[in-house]
């Protein structure tokens, strides 16, 4: 039995070291694409460009915009003259705030008269505008509180809302992306390689060679999913690797549980792998397969967006998607040091999932030459 | 019975409204090498397949080396080996990695599996391309390297799905030295091909045709039965025009033959009166050519009947 | 001969499932998922809330934060001891923790609410903590200002604010045309793979040796996909319209011309993935990392554009994705004139016809004495074979 499933994965390890397309594409891609994303996400929103149409032309005015520009989020591009000059900006993408000081301003803000300012904000940059309004609400109010009253934040700090982040407390996007990434990257590896196992040997007509061989079905699988199974566990401890100590991403909880778990995953989605393997003709067939398969995951596990804020039928369905499952964990073990009491749940439907389709694989796997 | 190694009882397999194996009974001698013939389509593969538990019979019973194959067991795969039509070696790893694959699946390990791989490459005659990847080798090796790698085991029986198929006559003829060797060995082989030429050195051969088993028996017992007496072949200027013309003398008795068929150029005339024949034959066409029949005009002849019976169906190409 | 080509082009995909569906409904299949996926609009957020008052005013604020539309209170806790256990289990995003003399306020003293966020997830935990923010001053501003009877606690100046083409700021309209650009190159993708197998059965070699131009064979088999792609762009247009509630403010004739040209211009490209590749499996990586991905990244979806790398950057503007995606979202939502995005109308039409002649140039060269995966072994001896 051993014997027999450690020859199946030493010919499968045998077919990678010929292959001079996959592993190179996916390893180069994989560390090319993370350190893109980490770059990316590590990039906070900055310099999003604001136009000014003071009518007010007063120190306080002046300040005020001074105020803003100095601001890493807003970046004063342009003064215009009117309103409408500020929409015609916008409609070419040039500005995506525009700041209206009423004439009067200055006055009005030093006699404690609260005037108005206007905010103009460029919908087609919803994420920009979002951050660029947020921004300069606080400046304005701040600018305010000094001309107003000559206070400083330290004066009126204690009256207002306390906020404490937690886990992540500069909210830096990469945290959130790169733990997700890199378990997209070995994921989407392991599965590829386990998918091209048994259509490799159909398409090149080996699959009935296989067949007539003394194997019990569950060496083969198991044979054929130990080689990506080596292969994945690599690539996760590389990818965890560059994902702590070259991006930074901290790792507060226990890597012994992570790694356990990882392999438990690793061991779901390679069944599922061998599964579509087994149902694809050809190894073309099983790569799109994949390709369609790795973008339902995607969208439905959360790996960009928070699964809180799909809608609740995409919320449930999500529950059978293992790498939904696996996101949580890693997220929960990296940032929040979240241990099995509190993960088990999750474990136990990677599990499940997994006895799920390795039973349909056994099931399937003599049965398809019909 | 225990001295078959393959027995067959009304073997059927459909697919959907298919029927692909129609019902066929027939028996493999331990030791024998079986012929088992017929065109492209006719049912050879999807037996094959059943013998091996590959597929199930929709009807009918198969024993294999006393194996009932509705119940094939790894110990019964274990004591077969198989060549499929399709190309069943892998052709990205080498000489070496492909024949300790196969010898390790089927069990052979250190210096058993060592002596088994040098005996392979031996008998391929690929000594000095041991760590040659395989798709570097050609048609001919490659088909002996892919027999090597099915009697790895030393198999009791083997199949051979179309060996030869599209290799050049003389690698075809070592080839089936290589089949009469193991043979002597006592190893039982079942063979298809489409070639009638190597039908002829089998043992017994059986013919299938759309599903039917239409003869089995030795060659010449096929001969013998099939299309008795002789061939008088002519080379007139249109053969196509000679043999419809032949076909409607013979039918209206003009002619005292039982076949007429096209042989490229040729016409081949079947007969058991040979002297009437061969001076009406001579009257209208000159030079005429006398030889035995062989098994292609035995098979043309029962493809015939075995047409006008079902309704003049065309043989398929 | 072009129309011929076509023709025969136009019947393979209707007639091969996989492709009829990657030009058909792949697109919109596609777009409906990552409209209800991909938004980052965060909406009834769970919180918690931990009551120490018990009084008027808090129980008004906690009434404040159940009505937005962002947040809504899961749970009540008697202590904040328990909220990093929820925060764990994921349970909920953020605690407000409400003083006990929560309302009680004086002309030196106003009491103010703790608000624990969990930063997990950071785009949602800063939506979540805005929101949170500013109901929480506001109420208290409100409080004080009642308690006081003075406007001492309103801010020193007002804002207002007036958003364009986007009222709710909502992403999935500052998605949604840049998922175009993504869905649109699902053609292309089909056009690689239909080429690089044809190449891999050796049916190209077989038309090569006709007396066909080469670049009518290339724009032969290109027309069958634009067409589906254009009729891909009115469907997609009108999902966004009727469906997703993303008005189109523009005119159609220029997102016509616009959407049109980034359709030849990537299928330019695929033409160009597809006689490079060498087979099927190459194509396809290829194509996807060339027709798919960038869309992604230049939708802006993610990735603020401006912040990535110049050499990224620079990549991307020999993309035509990146074109489409800047002009068509500009006609699309801003109803921007066509006058304005010359600069895109010309980098499309230079990518379109440069590809072409790439394809072009590469198609002769190599397809011609390149065919590397030589025909199996066979040496035909008909002499004796039945068949």
């Amino acid at each position: 039995m051993i014997g027999h499933i450690i020859t199946i994965a030493w010919k499968e390890l045998l077919h990678l070291r010929k292959d001079r397309f996959l592993i190179p594409v996916f390893v180069i891609g994989g560390i090319l694409e993370l350190s893109l994303i980490a770059w990316a996400t590590g990039q906070p929103i900055d310099n999003i460009p604001m136009a000014v149409v003071d009518l007010d032309q007063s120190p306080q005015s002046e300040a005020l915009i001074d105020a803003l520009d100095a601001s890493d989020t807003l970046t004063h591009k342009q003064t215009v003259s009117s309103v409408d000059k500020v929409y015609d900006l916008m409609q070419r993408n040039d500005a995506v705030l525009g700041v209206v000081i009423p004439e009067g301003y200055g006055a009005a803000v030093t006699a404690g008269e609260r005037p108005s300012v206007r905010l103009i904000s460029n919908g087609a940059e919803a994420v920009q505008a979002t951050e660029a309004e947020r921004t300069a609400q606080d400046i304005i109010f701040r600018q305010g509180m000094r001309d107003a009253y000559h206070m400083e934040p330290a004066d009126y700090e204690s009256e207002l809302p306390k906020v404490t982040v937690k886990y992540n407390e500069d909210l830096k996007r990469g945290w959130y992306t790169l733990p997700a990434e890199s378990g997209f990257i070995f994921y989407i590896f392991t599965v590829i390689l386990a998918s091209l196992a048994i259509s490799r040997e159909r398409e090149r007509g080996t699959y009935e060679q296989l067949l007539v061989m003394p194997y019990r079905s569950i060496e083969v699988i198991l044979g054929k999913a130990l080689a990506p199974m080596l292969v994945g566990t690599s690539l996760f401890l590389a990818m965890m690797g560059l994902t702590v100590f070259a991006f930074g991403v901290p790792f507060r909880g226990s890597f012994i549980l992570l790694l356990v778990i990882a392999l438990l995953y690793l061991m779901a989605e390679m069944n599922k792998g061998v599964l579509m393997s087994i149902g694809s003709r050809t190894q073309l067939q099983a790569m799109l397969l994949v390709f369609v398969l790795a973008i339902v995951d995607m969208i439905f596990s959360g790996y960009a967006v928070a699964v809180d804020t799909m809608p609740p039928a995409i919320r449930t369905l999500s529950n059978f998607v293992p790498i939904r499952h696996w996101l949580i964990i890693v997220r929960g073990v990296m940032l929040k040091d979240v241990g099995l009491s509190v993960l088990w749940p999750h474990v136990a439907a990677i599990l499940a999932i997994g006895v799920v389709y390795a039973t349909i694989t056994a099931s399937q796997y003599r049965r398809h030459t019909d | 019975m225990s001295d078959y190694a393959i027995h067959v009882e009304h073997l059927t397999r459909k697919f959907g409204d298919f029927t692909a194996v129609n019902a066929i009974d027939f028996s493999v001698e331990t030791g024998e090498v079986f012929g088992f013939l017929g065109p492209n389509g006719s049912g050879k593969t999807t037996t094959i397949r059943m013998l091996l538990g590959l597929l199930k019979p929709t009807d009918g019973t198969a024993h294999v080396l006393g194996t009932d194959i509705r119940h094939a067991t790894r110990q019964f795969l274990a004591q077969v080996g198989y060549m499929s039509q399709k190309f069943s070696l892998y052709s990205d790893l080498t000489v070496a990695n492909n024949l300790r694959f196969f010898g390790r699946s089927y069990g052979l390990y250190g210096q058993r599996l060592q002596q088994r791989m040098e005996f392979v490459i031996e008998l391929a005659g690929l000594g000095d391309f041991r760590h040659t990847p395989i798709h570097e080798l050609s048609g001919g090796w490659l088909q002996r390297l892919a027999l090597g790698a099915a009697i790895i085991h030393e198999p009791k029986l083997i199949f051979l799905d179309e060996p030869t198929a599209g290799v050049d006559p003389v690698s075809r003829r070592d080839f089936w030295e290589l089949l009469y060797t193991l043979s002597q060995s006592g190893t039982t082989i079942l063979v298809t091909t489409h070639y009638m030429d190597e039908a002829e050195h089998c043992e017994r051969v059986g013919f299938i045709y759309n599903g039917d088993m239409i003869a089995v028996g030795t060659p010449s017992e096929i001969i013998e039965q099939v299309v008795p007496g002789q061939v008088i072949e002519v080379h007139p200027p249109d053969a196509l025009a000679a043999q419809q013309k032949l076909t409607s003398a013979m039918r209206s008795g003009e002619l005292a033959a039982h076949g007429v068929n096209l042989f490229g150029a040729a016409v081949h005339v079947l007969t058991t009166d040979v002297a009437s024949t061969q001076a009406y034959l001579r009257e209208v066409y000159g030079a005429t050519y006398q030889s035995m029949p062989t098994l292609e005009d035995a098979f043309i002849a029962l493809v015939q009947q075995a047409d006008h019976a079902n309704g003049g169906s065309p043989v398929p190409a | 001969m072009m129309l011929a080509i076509a023709r025969k082009e136009f019947i393979h995909i209707l007639r091969d499932r996989g492709t009829f569906l990657l030009v058909t409904i792949g697109p919109l299949f596609l777009m409906v998922i990552f409209t209800y996926t991909l938004t980052t609009d965060v909406k009834e957020a769970p919180l918690a809330v931990i009551d120490l008052a018990h009084n008027d005013a808090s129980t008004a604020l906690i009434d404040r934060l159940d009505a937005s539309p962002k947040i809504h209170v899961e749970r009540h806790l008697a202590s904040a001891d328990e909220t990093d256990n929820l925060f764990k289990r994921g349970e909920v995003v953020a605690a407000v923790v409400i003083p006990a003399d929560y309302g009680q306020v004086s002309l030196t003293r106003v009491p103010q609410v703790e608000a624990i966020i969990d930063g997990t997830e950071p785009i949602s935990a800063e939506t979540v903590l805005t929101e949170v923010y500013q109901i929480a001053d506001a109420h208290s501003r409100e409080l004080a200002g009642d308690a006081l009877q003075s406007d001492l606690f309103e801010p020193p100046i007002y804002t207002t604010q007036e958003r364009l083409y986007n009222d709710a700021l909502s992403s999935k309209v500052d998605f949604y045309p840049g998922l175009m650009g993504m869905m649109l190159g699902l053609p292309a993708i089909a056009l690689s793979l239909s080429l690089a197998r044809e190449r891999e059965n050796g049916t190209l070699e077989q038309l090569m040796a006709t007396p066909i131009a080469k670049r009518a064979l290339l724009l032969g088999k290109l027309w069958p996909y634009l067409g589906f792609g254009m009729v891909d762009v009115y469907a997609l247009l009108a999902l966004g319209q009727w469906v997703y509630d993303v008005p189109f403010t523009g005119n159609l004739l220029a997102y016509s011309l616009i959407a049109f040209l980034f359709m030849f211009a990537s299928l330019g490209m695929g033409l160009v993935v597809s006689v490079i590749a060498r087979t099927q499996q190459v194509a396809v990586v290829i194509a996807i990392l060339v027709f798919f991905i960038p869309p992604f990244f230049m939708s802006g979806t993610f990735f603020p554009v401006d912040a990535m790398p110049q050499l990224v950057q620079l990549e991307m503007m020999s993309l035509p994705a990146t074109h489409f995606v800047t002009a068509g979202k500009a006609i699309y939502l801003q109803g921007t004139a066509l006058r304005e995005l010359w600069l895109q109308v010309v980098l499309l039409t230079v990518i379109s016809v440069e590809m072409l002649e790439v394809s072009t140039f590469i198609f002769r060269k190599k397809v011609v004495g390149g065919f590397r995966r030589p025909a199996p072994p066979v040496l035909t001896t008909k002499e004796n074979a039945l068949s």
